[in-house]
């Protein structure tokens, strides 16, 4: 639709209330039927018309992320006047321009929300000009738009013969208001639609996921699960299980713990992850990595629960592969390793080697040696994590262990400028000895190695009321706790650049985890990064009580 | 002169083992491949001490032993196994079974003889 124009000339008087109150009806009934393109436009014509100017613009007040407004154009008189501006007016009239310089008239409209009138345009400081071949501009008047106390869009129109002055703006103020009016309701609509995309947008990810998505009410009864969610329970729909409990998609154990430990754990934190396992109506689990998701209302009242769960089947299938993989390859590489170190220590052994020779074959044998640590270190966690390796438990004093430990390394730490500090009181546990050397000593290494020269690290044994407490403290580059569980891990290093200095088989921490846990025992780290280190191992205490 | 048996299905082991034992002049060193092969000259002659290897394909280093000690005058030799260090921890099930010491590889030359000497000594 085209609305009737009137010739810029044709109507110069100002306009009477009547046609006023005609134009404020027009644009509440437009509204209604009009499509929002064709509305707008004519909503620009009207104004333009009754306010007798030449051009004009109405647009919505948005903002850039840093909060700067920006004006865009639901309607702008096309003021093309040669075919680049033609294109660029064509293309631009669904989407509407988006204006952002406030050095202009509209611009100081825009900055400060307050009216701009100006009569001499050419000559008014707050111009900014016009691009060669625009019309020229001769008044401006520019109205902010305000619901409540939120600017929210404004218009402009341009080059009234007689100017515009505050009279005129006093008698279009209905005018304003409805137009202020549309503009609200125009933009609540786009919101709306906006979500309502999002919404269906989010529904069609959760729809298209390859994991489990689920949501169950506050009691924890089922009110959705996604299809891949349904298909990997071996169901088609939800027939029969909206309002069932969790127990129909969990074997008993998962069903336990998402109820015993998930759901508890997600109510107090808001989520929780752990592994779990889904059920097939044949019986057959899947094992999953479950996210359990607590929703909440403003007042805080649970909503509703969601639940993602991941099949980790393949992944725990090709986790056993690879440490199967690096046990049989380290288990091939010991006959080999032996034969060679054999072989140099027997060279070694002559005693009638020229120099070089001897050079070279130490070279070769301390690196064989080095070889040989590794395959027995990732031995000796195959070994530990399959619960294979037996503990040959005794009672054991800790403080005279870390004794012995201590005067091993005494040493390797003064080679490397570092004070060993023993502080030990009798305390008695239950230990494989063997595995008790091992843990201190492979702490106490691992801080000497990232101790500074002339650093001190302290072994201190105490006992407590039912525990044991090993502390190993070090003045060493510290540990960023973003990495304090993962460098318990095989192959962690906090600083991976470190592992070349340190020459560490990465094994030592991991080892230490499992056979701690191994005595029914726990450690723990305490770090700041450029400040030390100190890892406490807790044992259960043999005399206690 | 004591007589010591090496039974290692590794060759490079056995030839390892032989090198290091025969710089002792007092040892005379037999080297077998099996367990089956060890029996044959256990029954053949009398031998001061055996060096089994634990993990050997078809009769291992345990059946060996328990074989061993049926043979006429089994009783008398002393048995050490051989083991892969990572397995020290089964040192203990190992002796158990009645082994005099246990040895792991890879090995010291000069600390593999110390324990033979020892082993020897033990079996006079």
């Amino acid at each position: 639709m085209t609305p009737a124009r009137r010739s810029v000339d044709a109507v110069s008087a100002p306009f009477t209330d009547q046609e006023l109150l005609a134009r404020i009806t027009d644009v509440h009934a437009l509204y209604l039927d009009r499509p929002r393109e064709e509305f707008f436009e004519f909503l620009l014509t009207l104004i333009v018309e009754i306010t007798n100017s030449e051009y004009g613009f109405i647009g919505e007040v948005l903002h850039d992320p840093d909060g700067t407004r920006y004006l865009k154009t639901y309607a702008i008189t096309n003021l093309a006047w040669n075919d680049e501006t033609r294109a660029f007016y064509e293309s631009q009239r669904e989407l509407g321009l988006e204006f952002r310089n406030l050095e202009t008239l509209f611009g100081r409209c825009l900055a400060t929300g307050e009216v701009v009138i100006a009569n001499d345009a050419p000559h008014d400081p707050r111009a900014g000009g016009v691009p060669s071949g625009h019309p020229p501009l001769n008044a401006f008047l520019g109205v902010p738009l305000r619901h409540g106390d939120s600017f929210i869009g404004m218009f402009g129109v341009a080059n009234r013969p007689e100017g515009y002055d505050d009279a005129l703006l006093a008698r279009l103020e209905p005018l304003t208001s409805a137009v202020g009016a549309v503009v609200r309701a125009h933009r609540a609509e786009r919101e709306r639609m906006e979500a309502a995309g999002s919404n269906a947008r989010l529904a069609l990810i959760v729809e298209a996921s390859s994991d489990f998505i689920g949501i169950v009410d506050a009691s924890a009864n089922v009110v959705y699960v996604n299809p891949a969610g349904l298909a990997m329970v071996g169901r088609s729909s939800l027939d029969g299980l909206l309002g069932a409990s969790i127990a129909s998609f969990h074997p008993a154990w998962a069903a336990e713990r998402v109820a015993g430990e998930g759901i508890p754990h997600a109510l107090e934190h808001g989520s929780w992850i752990g592994d779990s396992a889904l059920i097939r109506p044949d019986g057959t689990e899947i094992l999953v990595s479950q996210l359990v998701i607590v929703h909440r209302d403003v007042n805080g009242a649970v909503e509703f629960l969601s639940t993602v769960a991941r099949d980790v089947t393949a992944a725990r299938e090709f986790e056993a592969m690879k440490d199967e993989l690096i046990a049989t390859v380290s288990h091939e590489l010991r006959t080999p390793l032996a034969a060679i170190t054999g072989a140099l220590a027997l060279i070694e052994d002559t005693g009638d080697l020229p120099d070089e020779g001897e050079e070279l074959i130490g070279i070769a044998a301390s690196n064989a040696r080095r070889l040989q640590h590794l395959v027995d270190a990732i031995l000796d966690v195959e070994r530990l994590r399959s619960g294979v390796a037996d503990l040959e438990v005794v009672l054991l004093d800790a403080a005279e262990v870390a004794a012995s430990v201590v005067r091993e390394l005494e040493p390797i730490a003064s080679a490397d400028d570092v004070d060993l500090v023993l502080d030990a009181t009798s305390a008695i546990v239950r230990a494989d000895e063997m595995r008790l050397v091992q843990i201190i000593s492979n702490l106490v290494v691992n801080a000497v190695e990232f101790s500074p020269g002339g650093g001190t690290v302290r072994v201190a044994v105490r006992p407590e009321a039912t525990e044991v407490v090993v502390a190993i403290s070090d003045e060493g580059i510290g540990i960023d706790p973003a990495l304090h569980a993962e460098i318990f891990e095989p192959f962690r290093q906090a600083d991976q650049s470190s592992t070349r200095r340190v020459g560490g088989s990465g094994l030592g921490l991991a080892i230490v985890r499992l056979a701690v846990a191994q005595h029914g025992g726990v450690i723990e780290l305490d770090s700041t990064p450029g400040e030390g280190s100190v890892f406490t191992v807790r044992l259960p205490r043999a005399d206690a009580g | 002169m004591a007589r010591i048996l090496v039974v290692d299905d590794e060759p490079d082991i056995r030839t390892l083992l032989r090198i290091a034992l025969e710089r002792v002049e007092e040892f005379e060193v037999v080297v077998v491949a099996s367990g089956a092969d060890a029996l044959t000259e256990l029954a053949a002659r009398t031998f001061d001490v055996v060096l089994l290897d634990v993990m050997m394909p078809g009769m291992d280093g345990l059946e060996t032993l328990e074989r061993l000690r049926a043979l006429p005058g089994g009783d008398a030799v002393a048995v050490a196994f051989l083991t892969a260090r990572a397995q020290i921890a089964d040192a203990e099930a190992y002796r158990a079974a009645g082994v005099a010491d246990v040895l792991t590889k890879p090995f010291d030359p000069k600390a593999l003889v110390e324990r033979v000497h020892e082993l020897v000594g033990a079996g006079r």
